[in-house]
């Protein structure tokens, strides 16, 4: 089997196996191939565990022959931003620091993943401690971005999004405390959800600021997405802070449409501001959702400035508090980057960090009120800049530490702190070839209504189906898809 | 009143057992300076009982079809 089997989405590929039309260890096999010819161009893998992952899709394949079948995500080829623990595995969180780390518990999503099914390839990438939203990692090599290898992937996520967009893996586990998931899917022409605060357990995943993390899926399509998002969310006895809501299929139907949706679009900065030519792409998909029988009303929303701020002051604090040892005693082990970003916490009032605590429900309360009174999402663009090449986003000097990462999360950080879900979504293109995305942002646990949206979109577009130059031959799944049933 | 550079030096210095420079230290001011700003008139008005801990029972209350806010 040729790599053609990598560019159908993971919904296909799971009818496929369901079907025994194709087999876990070819699918496997054909990912293993992709991941060792491309990883030296994009760099998103730290690790390909050929040997194991091949032995879990041979697992997989003689439960099928058996007649167990796990469920969507059984016998499909993931990867997961190296910050989700596995005992007795490495996992480095992108640092030096942690480059020998052998976790010593699984994490939750990870033991929920494997009872899917699921096959790991390998481990990916990321900004060190998921800290920095451009990709760069001093340690590890920045990854590239598969569209156009020059420019930045965006981060935390980086290698997620990376190998995703450059169909090596069928989804892939990050984490988003500021943009994290939904930056490097928006750059990367992918689909990348933040569930909200509580939707999915962090036990066993690297934290980065306790009361902002969330681990969410990147996929290529929202009905990916939703697969993976079923398949992890839920509560954990081992995270006091996960939900008890119920979880919900949160998987759209085919046929799924947008009307009726009510979109709210802000007349605040944070989108009127964005670039004219990604601006330009954000109204086009727009009136894309007029044709799908959506509504858009123009509103103001409350600050994004204001909880910009509250959002910073709790990542900086709790993020010190995180890393007070080590920025003591190995500070030279950080990149500087990083530990710029870091050391500024240590020099916030306790005050000042529990009043920010403490308005977080009145805000949420007020901004939900003003926002989801009339409307059933909230559209924002995702980056509201041309995405940078990986050399002029460098970091010279530690007086341009916040202008980076404040033009990067301008419209997504302000979502963390509140706690909701949001989904980047892509749109189209810049004039240099690389993705846009727009952001949907629903009221709390509302996830079924982004995916929703999102898949409505998706259908009367074409920008989820096509795959960066860097894959070989096919450019468009729905061509692919012939040629890999015939070869079966 | 803005948090000083040299407070910063030396509050990393004896509380922490960090070294930071006095040009990294006026950075530093200049950006908690205006974080805490943003803060301290974000928080003008903040009741006196409302606590840290309410924010996941407001989330909670909020979802659709609670009818809450809807």
């Amino acid at each position: 089997m040729n790599e053609d089997i990598l560019h159908r989405p993971l919904s296909e590929l799971a009818a496929l196996i369901c079907a025994r039309q194709v087999s876990a260890v070819e699918t496997t096999r054909a990912s293993i191939a992709a991941a060792t010819r491309l990883n030296g161009e994009l760099n998103c893998f730290l690790s390909i565990d050929a040997d194991e992952a091949l032995a879990s899709a041979a697992t997989a394949d003689r439960e099928m022959a058996s007649g167990v079948y796990r469920g969507p995500l059984h016998g499909v080829p993931l990867a997961h931003k190296d910050m989700f623990y596995v005992e007795g595995r490495r996992s480095t969180g992108g640092s030096r620091i942690r480059g020998d780390f052998v976790a010593t518990t699984t994490a939750t999503v990870m033991h929920r993943l494997r009872l899917s099914g699921a096959i790991t390839v390998g481990r990916l990438g990321m900004s060190e401690f998921a800290a920095w939203p451009t990709g760069h990692n001093d340690h590890y090599g920045t990854p590239s971005n598969p569209w156009n290898t020059a420019h930045i992937t965006g981060g935390s996520s980086s290698g997620s999004a990376c190998a995703v967009a450059a169909r090596i893996v069928y989804g892939s586990l990050g984490s988003d405390t500021g943009g994290s998931i939904r930056l490097p899917a928006g750059i990367c022409g992918v689909v990348g959800l933040k569930p909200t605060h509580g939707r999915v357990s962090r036990h066993g995943a690297l934290p980065r600021v306790w009361s902002l993390d969330a681990v969410g899926p990147i996929a290529r399509t929202t009905r990916d997405a939703a697969l993976l998002l079923n398949a992890v969310a839920g509560h954990d006895p081992l995270d006091a802070t996960s939900s008890h809501v119920p979880v919900d299929d949160t998987c759209p139907a085919a046929d799924a449409t947008a009307a009726g949706l009510r979109i709210a679009v802000p007349t605040n900065s944070v989108y009127t501001d964005t670039e004219p030519e990604i601006l330009g792409n954000l109204e086009n998909a727009l009136a894309v959702f007029r044709s799908l029988g959506a509504s858009v009303q123009r509103i103001a929303i409350p600050e994004p400035t204001r909880l910009y701020a509250l959002a910073d002051i709790i990542g900086k604090v709790e993020a010190s508090s995180l890393h007070a040892e080590w920025i003591r005693e190995r500070p030279g082990d950080y990149q500087t980057a990083v530990r710029t970003r870091i050391e500024s916490g240590f020099f916030i009032p306790a005050v000042r960090y529990l009043e920010a605590v403490r308005l977080r429900s009145l805000v949420l309360k007020e901004f939900v009120a003003q926002v989801f009174e009339k409307a059933d999402v909230l559209y924002l663009p995702t980056l509201t800049t041309r995405t940078p090449t990986i050399s002029e986003s460098a970091f010279t000097e530690t007086a341009l530490a916040s202008k980076i990462i404040s033009l990067m999360t301008q419209a997504t950080r302000a979502i963390n702190y509140l706690g909701l879900p949001a989904i980047s979504i892509p749109c189209g293109f810049t004039t240099n070839g690389l993705p846009t995305a727009f952001q949907l942002v629903g009221r709390p646990f509302d996830e079924s209504t982004l995916l929703r949206a999102g898949h409505a979109y998706e259908s009367a577009t074409e920008w989820t189906r096509q795959a960066p130059p860097v894959c070989s031959g096919v450019q468009d799944w729905r061509l692919a898809g012939a040629a890999v049933v015939a070869q079966a | 009143m803005a948090i000083d550079a040299p407070f910063i030096v030396a509050l990393a210095r004896e509380y922490y057992g960090m070294h930071i420079t006095a040009k990294r230290a006026l950075e530093i001011a200049a950006e908690v300076g205006a974080l805490n700003e943003s803060v301290r008139v974000a928080a003008k008005g903040l009741p006196f009982d409302c606590g840290p801990d309410e924010f996941v029972t407001t989330l909670q209350a909020l979802t659709r079809g609670s009818g809450v806010g809807e």
